[in-house]
């Protein structure tokens, strides 16, 4: 239980500092208000299941509008990828392979750090994903393990 | 839903308008709480709210949040409850209350006999004050008298993609007719603050925000979480960052015009950054328990109505300013939709743009000022919570405009 309930592997004495994060905003920086986030100003990737949103192009996650089913076979990016698990809605998966270390990428800029080589398709979540400021406190997996 | 025209509102003495016209009922301390709420209970839809501190230590943030929740424009009269002994200086908030206009009447507890006599006394005031408040005549209101809060809660993967672009865009609407809109929850700023550093109206000013998410990433780091709960997680949210950019979203587009800290009331329209994180070192542990303290926040701050996206489903309203629940996620809506008062789920499934629910959004807000009320408060949603903070005041580069 007790491991269930801590946060991830993300160390106290974070590796970043704010200012830190002031290079990696390239995307956003400079746009001076003119950043609009949401659906409408995505691409669609082409050949890609139309569940899924790509919401900037330096984006290396795609994510969810609607619930799909564990076993569903989806394209991403061309490539057909078989569902482990059910993907929820607001959830992501890799967009394209993504090594252990690299920046997770959303909204064009970087949301976390992979723990782990994550392949497309596959679901990046908690498991595979630290804060690069604090670490996230979540129940995942807690209301199996105290069955 | 109404327009700009159809709204009317009461008149204070400082020039200021509520939309609505609540009697206040505020408990000094935990110890007089059962007392306030048995007050009120006769009152139930007759817009009679319990606001108050927990605290029997003073308190100056608690003590400026009640003096501003007490003569917030959707007030109209005020009975304050003390049991007696605690170190509220009920004495300088009953002038405060007076000195703005408003009817006020401090019952204390160990003097008036006890539980009974104080809720006979109480309710005897209540009822005399909301008879005179009902029949009190409303004056036409502008939409850049209105003052508007923004917060989000219970937030998943939906959250920053639907519902918070959303908001945004009424906010910009809003902003734009002159409102003043005020966004908040620094420590979910993290990761954002150079982008909206470069939206500041001054460079000065960017730099106050910027130090101002500093803060929050430093007391965060401090207390060892992040905000982030749980069923963030569940819905979706991988990291602090990410919830954050989703929030940020809530911001519009505006340029921005100021930083406020809790109980700072806009000095004019436009975009405000609300610093609810505590200056100094970590006392009192986290700077906002759950999204209520956040509301009172920003309702201190003069907000008239808040708008309160959620993607995982929040209920919770709030005493004194309504609360517009905005829904991010199709799938939430459709099981809770009783309890929600925008579905922004729907540009998800492509059945509206972000465009269309952000006027959707502006247009609920301006009917709730001609009449109309929010599911929370019909469902009689009156939440509220009030602890311990300590705050300097903002410095000059803060409204660089005032």
């Amino acid at each position: 239980m007790e491991t269930s309930l801590a946060a991830n592997s993300a160390p106290r004495n974070k590796k970043y500092s704010v200012s830190d994060f002031a290079a990696m905003r390239y995307r956003l920086a400079g746009t001076r208000g003119g950043h609009r986030p949401g659906i409408g100003e995505e691409a669609v990737p082409a050949e890609t299941d139309k569940r899924l949103l790509l919401l900037d192009e330096a984006d290396n996650v795609l994510v969810a509008r609607s619930r799909i089913a564990a076993g569903e076979d989806i394209a991403v990016e061309g490539n057909t990828v078989r569902l482990a698990a059910p993907l929820a809605i607001g959830h992501k998966i890799a967009r394209r392979p993504i090594g252990a270390g690299e920046k997770i990428v959303k909204y064009g800029a970087p949301i976390g750090s992979a723990t782990a080589a994550i392949a497309p398709g596959a679901h990046v979540h908690v498991h595979n994903v630290k804060s690069d400021y604090t670490p996230t406190y979540h129940l995942v997996g807690a209301e199996a393990e105290g069955r | 839903m109404g327009n700009a025209g159809e709204m009317r509102g009461w008149l204070r003495a400082d020039g200021r308008k509520g939309i609505r016209n609540v009697v206040a009922v505020g408990y000094l301390v935990e110890c007089a709480h059962h007392v306030a709420r048995e007050i009120v209970v006769p009152f139930r839809d007759r817009d009679v709210h319990v606001i108050g501190f927990p605290g029997c230590y003073p308190n100056d943030y608690a003590q400026a949040m009640m003096e501003r929740l007490c003569t917030h424009p959707n007030v109209g009269a005020v009975l304050l409850v003390s049991l007696g002994c605690e170190s509220f200086n009920k004495y300088a908030l009953e002038r405060v209350v007076r000195a703005s206009g408003r009817p006020v009447k401090t019952i204390v507890i160990q003097a008036a006999g006890g539980t009974r006599k104080s809720i006979d006394e109480g309710r005897a005031f209540v009822a005399e004050q909301r008879a005179l408040l009902d029949a009190e005549p409303t004056v036409p209101m502008a939409v850049n008298e209105l003052v508007i809060g923004t917060v989000c809660g219970g937030s998943d993967g939906t959250s920053g993609i639907t519902g918070n672009p959303a908001a945004g865009r009424a906010f910009d609407q809003f902003v734009a007719e002159g409102a003043a809109c005020i966004f908040e929850e620094t420590g979910e700023l993290i990761g954002c603050e150079h982008i909206m550093a470069a939206r500041a109206a001054t460079p000065a000013l960017g730099a106050e925000l910027e130090a101002s998410v500093a803060k929050a990433a430093r007391y965060y780091a401090t207390l060892g979480y992040g905000s982030f709960a749980a069923g963030n997680a569940d819905g979706g949210l991988t990291t602090i960052e990410e919830k954050s950019m989703g929030a940020y979203a809530k911001s519009g587009a505006s340029p921005i015009a100021g930083l406020i800290k809790p109980g700072d009331i806009p000095p004019r329209g436009g975009l405000y950054l609300l610093d609810v994180v505590p200056d100094g070192e970590v006392r009192f542990g986290f700077p906002n328990i759950n999204d209520n303290a956040e509301i009172a926040e920003l309702i201190a701050c003069g907000s008239h109505a808040v708008l309160f996206v959620t993607g995982r489903g929040s209920v919770v309203g709030s005493a004194i300013s309504p609360v517009v629940k905005i829904c991010a996620n199709p799938e939430t809506y459709r099981r809770m939709a009783d309890d929600m008062d925008v579905d922004a789920g729907r540009i998800l499934e492509g059945r509206a743009s972000l465009d269309e629910v952000g006027r959707e959004i502006h247009d609920c807000v301006v009917s709730l000022g001609a009449g109309a009320r929010t599911r929370s408060e019909e469902l009689g949603h009156q939440e509220f919570i009030l602890t311990y903070k300590s705050f300097e005041p903002i410095g000059p580069a803060c409204l660089p405009a005032a």
